[in-house]
C-alpha cells in the first residue's frame, strides 16, 4: 500500500499551499498519475479520504487524470505510446525502450475554498482520463 | 480559488534520496538495492557474498522488514556491519529511513551498502533510495510468470538474480519464458542464474558485486 506514503504527501502539500494562502480550507486537489506509476486511483482516493481525517483538510477531495505513457524507441528513436506489458517499436521492432512520460505522479492543483463557504459540489468531480 | 502547483508527489523523498547518493558518493561508497518478492532468497545471496567475501571490498548492509530483527542477527554473524530499519508495517523502504540508518555506519570505511528492501514487487520501485544499483531477484519457486506480471520492477533493474535453480528439476519453472520476458522489458540487464545451496553462480554474483565498487566503476 504505497498509496498511503503518495497520500500522506499529498496532503502534506495541499496544507502547505493553504498555508501560503492565508490558510484558507482545502476543498481539492488534483493529481496527475502516470499509468506506469503502478498507482492505483481508487487506493490513492481511500488512502487520502483516511489521511485528511484530524489533518485540517478535511473537505478537500481528490481528483485524478491518468497521464498515458510514452517511450522512446533504443535503437530508431521512434517515440509511441506502449500498448502491451512488452514495448516493441512499431517501426523497428526493437524492444525495450527509455520512458518519457507515464511514470510520474503530480500534484497539478490545489483548490482552496473561501473562508466559511462549503466546498462546490459541481467541482467533485471523479476521473477525467486524458484521450479517452 | 485554484492554486496550480505542479509537484512531484514524491519529491521530498526524491530529495532525500539525493542526498544519500551525494552522502554515499563522497564516501565513495556503492549502494545497491535488493528489490524481490518475500522469500525470494535476497538475505541468503548477502549471506553468500560476506561468507566467502569480495576480494577485500568492505560490506554494510541495512536490512528492511516490517518486523523483527531476525535478518540483520544472520548478517551480524558474520561480522559484518548492520542496521535493522523496521517499517512497522511498511511495505517499502523510504529514503528517509536510509538517511537515519546511515548515521550507525562508518561510512569512510565502506567500499559497498547492501540495501535489502521490504519483500514485495510493486512499492519498493516508485521509490529511490540514493542507489547506486538496483538487483531484482526471483527465486524459481515463485514462477516464470513474475517479470510480465511485474514489469516495472525488471525495466529499471541494472540486473536481475534467478535464485534457487537447484530447484529447477523439481518445478514446472519454464526459464526460456522467463528470460525472453526479461530480455523484453530490459534488453541491457545481465540475468545471473544462482544458487546459494549449491553455489552455481556465486562466482559470478561476487564478481557482479565486485564491479559495482567505485574504484572499478565508471562514475555515472
Amino acid at each position: 500500500m504505497h498509496e498511503a506514503a503518495m497520500a500522506e504527501s499529498i496532503l502534506s502539500t495541499a496544507l502547505r499551499i493553504a498555508a501560503e494562502h492565508g490558510s484558507l480550507p482545502v476543498s481539492g486537489v488534483h493529481v496527475r498519475i502516470g499509468e506506469l506509476q503502478m498507482v492505483v486511483p481508487e487506493a490513492l482516493e481511500g488512502a487520502f479520504e483516511a489521511g485528511k481525517r484530524g489533518s485540517g483538510a478535511e473537505e478537500a477531495e481528490l481528483t485524478w487524470e491518468t497521464a498515458p505513457a510514452l517511450v522512446r524507441c533504443p535503437e530508431c528513436g521512434y517515440e509511441y505510446a506502449p500498448e502491451l506489458v512488452f514495448w516493441v517499436c512499431p517501426e523497428c521492432d526493437s524492444v525495450g525502450g527509455e520512458i518519457l512520460s507515464g511514470n510520474e505522479l503530480v500534484i497539478m492543483s490545489v483548490e482552496l475554498a473561501d473562508r466559511g463557504e462549503q466546498p462546490d459540489e459541481g467541482e467533485r468531480g471523479r476521473e477525467c482520463t486524458e484521450g479517452e | 480559488m485554484k492554486v496550480n502547483v505542479v509537484e512531484n508527489v514524491l519529491k521530498v523523498n526524491d530529495e532525500l534520496a539525493a542526498k544519500v547518493r551525494e552522502r554515499l558518493q563522497a564516501a565513495a561508497v556503492s549502494a545497491i538495492n535488493f528489490i524481490s518478492a518475500p522469500g525470494s532468497g535476497k538475505t541468503t545471496l548477502i549471506e553468500c557474498a560476506l561468507r566467502n567475501g569480495i576480494g577485500g571490498t568492505a560490506i554494510g548492509v541495512i536490512e528492511g522488514d516490517p518486523d523483527t530483527s531476525l535478518d540483520a542477527e544472520r548478517i551480524a554473524a558474520l561480522d559484518t556491519p548492520v542496521v535493522q530499519v523496521n517499517t512497522a508495517g511498511g511495505c517499502h523502504l523510504e529514503a528517509n529511513l536510509i538517511m537515519r540508518a546511515l548515521e550507525s555506519f562508518d561510512l569512510e570505511s565502506l567500499d559497498l551498502l547492501l540495501i535489502e528492501n521490504v519483500g514485495n514487487l510493486v512499492c519498493p520501485v516508485s521509490f529511490d533510495l540514493g542507489e547506486t544499483k538496483r538487483v531484482a531477484v526471483v527465486s524459481t519457486p515463485e514462477g516464470h510468470d513474475k517479470p510480465a506480471k511485474y514489469p516495472m520492477l525488471f525495466r529499471v533493474a541494472d540486473l536481475v538474480v534467478l535464485n534457487k535453480v537447484d530447484l529447477l528439476p523439481y518445478l514446472d519453472f519454464d526459464e526460456e519464458f522467463f528470460t525472453n520476458a526479461v530480455r523484453k522489458l530490459n534488453p541491457g540487464a545481465p540475468i545471473l542464474r544462482v544458487s546459494c545451496r549449491s553455489g552455481e553462480g556465486i562466482g559470478g554474483w561476487r564478481e557482479w558485486l565486485r564491479s559495482c565498487v567505485r574504484s572499478t566503476e565508471i562514475v555515472q
